[in-house]
């Protein structure tokens, strides 16, 4: 513990003393001196290598600075132990004092030596000397040193300030503008708070990130030699358009001030100085943008884009299995507003499954805006075999050096999607391999451009002339044949109808004569009319003239209109009977009148359900 | 004589002709998406007689134009003259859906609203050409009936008779219902995008209700010559400048 503790000293004390970068293995030269100091400064110009074994040191003329002093020689070394691992390291510094007689830019040459056996050189470097302090006559503000002042107490405007500049004042939509505000101090600044910022209304702010070893340097502004400083940088993206403000700035700064010491205590121990801290509240002019709007015109694929930018994109594989995954990587890469721009539109055939796209930006800040990279991955899955294209992919964003619309245009893409496995494994929620129909979009259906006829208003067939002829023609010509043929119609309709229809009602009206007949006992006569009965019902109902019967043809005839041949067997033996007991002598007729009337009777009814029209 | 008909035959060609390069072009016209151009020649077509093709196309163009009233009043006189077409009907469908007002329409008597559905199915002529076969199918069945001699096939004319008859019958009342409907057309359609409904003829009248571009109202009051007396198909009733409307 101890042991890190005074590791950590002796690094503060060798950073102190070396006020340089330190390579700890590389044998190497190591100029330093300040950047600026102004006409009648003095200043240190030290040559700093990390070794001991240094022979044959030499520096070139420096004939533009009078040199005061030097080389003077210091040598340092140390050894650490840390956990048992010693590292030990040796340097030897030369040492120049100089000081500046005359304005101008002036190149300190480069220093040789041999180290370790090895001839080795600095790098030359320039130091610029500023004119003469003006206000405040001789010594001015030497580097490190603090500026004392006369009249204490009080603090010029011109002694401490804050400048907020911007890049640019004219810019369009989205346009970077770098906004920087820096420190000119020509008095000991202790530090600042109660800091307030505006909250860049109108804009979208990314603060650049300032290295955390702030470096003071001089610089002449206004007759006055100031240490400055960039305090805070932003990049501003204007999301308006019109007259936007930057409104002032408020820092809240502390000064320590030296005063001549009246207490003599107070003297003895701080130097003859007494320190006073005097508070100081510091604001910014505001500023105006004037944002012009993007010109109109916007082309299609226009996503935004703002700045100087290129594309490039790349297809995971052009040759996969349905259900892969396949994806498609764009690159922006540029200067703009990177993070505002929406990634761009792809249209992938309708039958793939899109997922959101997924966006990675790798960026930095700089004074033109964000630079950098943003790699759009749009992941898709192909449900179905096939070969796809993907169409190119436009993008488009203005240009702000030509101050025009610029688009590009990726490659298209030719995708062969095969069968895939079939695995259920591979697909989603494959339950059945038929899908529901999608409706994309709806729209009318397309016109029809068959050739038509115009009919007038109210111009139809229906209801015409015309078309009640097509009634009354036929319906004429009809009559007239009617008229011509009626006869036969008639005795179409009567001989065989009205006959068949009738013939039970006769049959069954000479049966009931033929039964009164029986009552009476009149034989001769009762059998006659039963023959009459029958064979006249069987002329009616087989539509065959009486004259045409006869005992022979009776027979076929019942069996063509399918009468049984149980029923025509009793049919044709009542007919024997008949005419046999006409003939027979007295008694004999009388004995099967009955049995006749009744067989005769159901004979008819049989035949009547059976012979059917 | 002959040279006069040749004449007439040639005036008739180019008649013909003219008038199909016409809708040729109102058809070309519509499909590069000069909707503006197409509806304008459809419209002078439409001076010189009546077309269901050309009203749907009138309709789609206007559709196209984002004009829904027009649209949807072009379909309903294509469907009045092509009643049971599947694609206007579709197409009105789709303007329907798109206007603002909600329609409720009474609910009818299924079999009032498969008669009527039974009927629209198709137009006044081709009912009258149905009855006309059905009249010489009856002719037909009766010369059966009348000249055979077989009590079957007599009995199969008789009612083959009777029954075409009926249908000749039925046909010819579908019929004229189809013509009276173009006859008298009692339905309008809302142009204005927006319209008040009022209980009396005049601007002074009780605001009744707000009805928007494309509802079909009909008009139970034609006497007047400015304002109209209208019904919803729920059944509301009111006056409506007649300025608003346009009669299918």
């Amino acid at each position: 513990m101890i042991m890190k503790k005074t590791f950590y000293i002796w690094i503060l004390l060798n950073v102190w003393m070396l006020t340089g970068i330190y390579a700890a293995n590389q044998v190497g030269i190591t100029a330093n001196a300040p950047d600026a100091v102004a006409v009648g400064d003095q200043f240190r110009l030290s040559f700093t290598i990390n070794t001991q074994n240094v022979r044959d040191f030499r520096v070139g003329e420096i004939k533009d600075f009078d040199v005061l002093m030097g080389p003077s020689r210091s040598q340092q070394s140390s050894t650490q132990m840390i956990n048992g691992k010693v590292t030990s390291s040796s340097s030897i510094t030369f040492t120049y004092i100089l000081m500046a007689n005359k304005e101008g830019t002036f190149t300190i040459p480069a220093a040789t030596a041999q180290a370790d056996g090895k001839e080795v050189a600095s790098t030359p470097f320039q130091v610029k000397v500023l004119p003469k302090d003006e206000a405040n006559g001789i010594g001015g503000v030497g580097s490190g040193d603090t500026q004392t002042s006369r009249n204490s107490g009080t603090l010029n405007a011109t002694d401490l300030f804050i400048t907020s500049t911007t890049s640019k004042t004219t810019v369009y939509e989205q346009e970077a503008i770098l906004l920087t505000y820096k420190i000119y101090a020509a008095v000991d600044l202790r530090g600042f708070d109660n800091v307030k910022l505006p909250d860049f209304k109108g804009f979208q702010s990314q603060e650049v990130e300032l290295p955390d070893d702030r470096r003071w340097e001089l610089e002449h502004y206004r007759g006055r030699n100031y240490r400055t400083t960039i305090y805070r940088q932003f990049v501003l993206f204007p999301q308006q358009t019109g007259q936007l403000e930057i409104e002032s700035a408020r820092f809240d700064a502390s000064v320590a001030r030296a005063t001549e010491a009246i207490d003599p205590f107070d003297a003895f121990f701080n130097r003859g100085n007494t320190y006073v801290e005097i508070k100081k509240t510091l604001t910014t002019p505001k500023i105006l943008v004037t944002v012009n709007p993007l010109p109109s015109g916007k082309p299609d694929g226009y996503t935004g884009g703002v700045g100087d930018f290129s594309i490039s994109s790349s297809l995971s594989s052009n040759h996969v299995k349905a259900n892969d995954a396949v994806t498609l990587k764009l690159d922006i890469t540029g200067v703009g507003n990177l993070k505002l721009i929406k990634a761009p539109e792809v249209k992938f055939p309708d039958d793939f499954e899109i997922y959101d796209p997924k966006v990675d930006n790798q960026f930095r800040i700089t004074s033109t805006g964000l630079s950098g990279s943003q790699t759009i991955e749009y992941l898709v899955i192909p449900r179905n075999a096939g070969n796809y294209k993907i169409p190119a992919v436009k993008f488009s964003y203005f240009d702000t050096k030509s101050q025009s619309y610029k688009t590009l245009t990726t490659e298209a893409y030719e995708l062969q999607v095969d069968k895939g496995d079939g695995t259920s494994s591979q697909t989603v929620a494959n339950y059945n391999n038929k899908e529901d129909l999608r409706i994309l979009n709806e729209d009318i259906r397309f016109i029809k451009q068959n050739d038509v006829t115009l009919r007038p208003r109210g111009g139809y067939f229906f209801n015409s002339l015309g078309y009640w002829l097509f009634y009354l023609i036929p319906l004429a010509i009809f009559i007239i044949i009617f008229i011509i043929y009626r006869r036969q119609i008639a005795e179409n309709a009567n001989v065989t109808k009205m006959k068949n229809k009738k013939a039970n009602k006769v049959a069954l009206k000479r049966m009931k004569e033929a039964g009164k007949l029986l009552a009476d006992g009149n034989g001769d006569q009762f059998y006659d009319e039963v023959l009459k009965a029958l064979w006249g019902y069987t002329s009616d109902k087989l539509n065959i003239p009486s004259s045409m019967l006869s005992k022979d043809n009776i027979e076929g005839q019942l069996k063509e209109h399918q009468v049984s041949q149980e029923v025509i067997n009793e049919f044709i033996e009542i007919l024997d009977t008949c005419e046999f007991a006409r003939f027979a002598p007295g008694e004999e007729k009388h004995q099967n009148m009955d049995k006749v009337y009744a067989s005769a009777l159901d004979t008819i009814g049989k035949m009547e359900n059976t012979i059917k029209h | 004589m002959k040279q006069h008909i040749s004449i007439l035959f040639a005036l008739l060609f180019a008649v013909t002709s003219a008038f199909a390069q016409t809708k040729a072009q109102a058809d070309s016209a519509y499909i590069n998406k000069e909707y503006a151009q197409a509806i304008e020649i459809y419209e002078s077509l439409l001076q010189q007689g009546e077309s269901g093709e050309i009203y749907y196309n009138l309709g789609n163009a206007y559709f196209k134009q984002d004009e829904l009233g027009r649209a949807i009043l072009n379909y309903e006189r294509a469907l009045l003259l092509q009643p049971g077409n599947a694609d206007v009907s579709a197409n009105l469908d789709i303007a329907r859906a798109k206007t603002v007002d909600k329609i409720n329409p009474n609910p009818e008597v299924f079999f009032v609203a498969w008669t009527r559905a039974l009927i629209n199915m198709l137009p006044v002529d081709t009912w009258g050409a149905w009855g006309i076969g059905f009249f010489f199918c009856t002719l037909a069945a009766l010369a059966i009936y009348f000249f055979t001699k077989g009590v079957r096939w007599r009995k199969i004319g008789f009612f083959a008779a009777l029954i075409s008859l009926i249908l000749c019958i039925v046909t010819n009342l579908f019929a004229f219902e189809q013509k009276g409907k173009i006859d008298h057309r009692t339905d309008a359609i809302v142009l204005s995008p927006s319209v008040t409904v009022r209980s009396t003829p005049s601007d002074e009248g009780t605001s009744l209700f707000v009805i928007h571009e494309g509802r079909k109202v009909s008009i139970k009051d034609n006497s007047m010559k400015e304002w109209k007396e209208i019904t919803l198909e729920d059944g509301k009733v009111g006056w409506i400048p007649v300025c608003a409307i346009e009669i299918i």
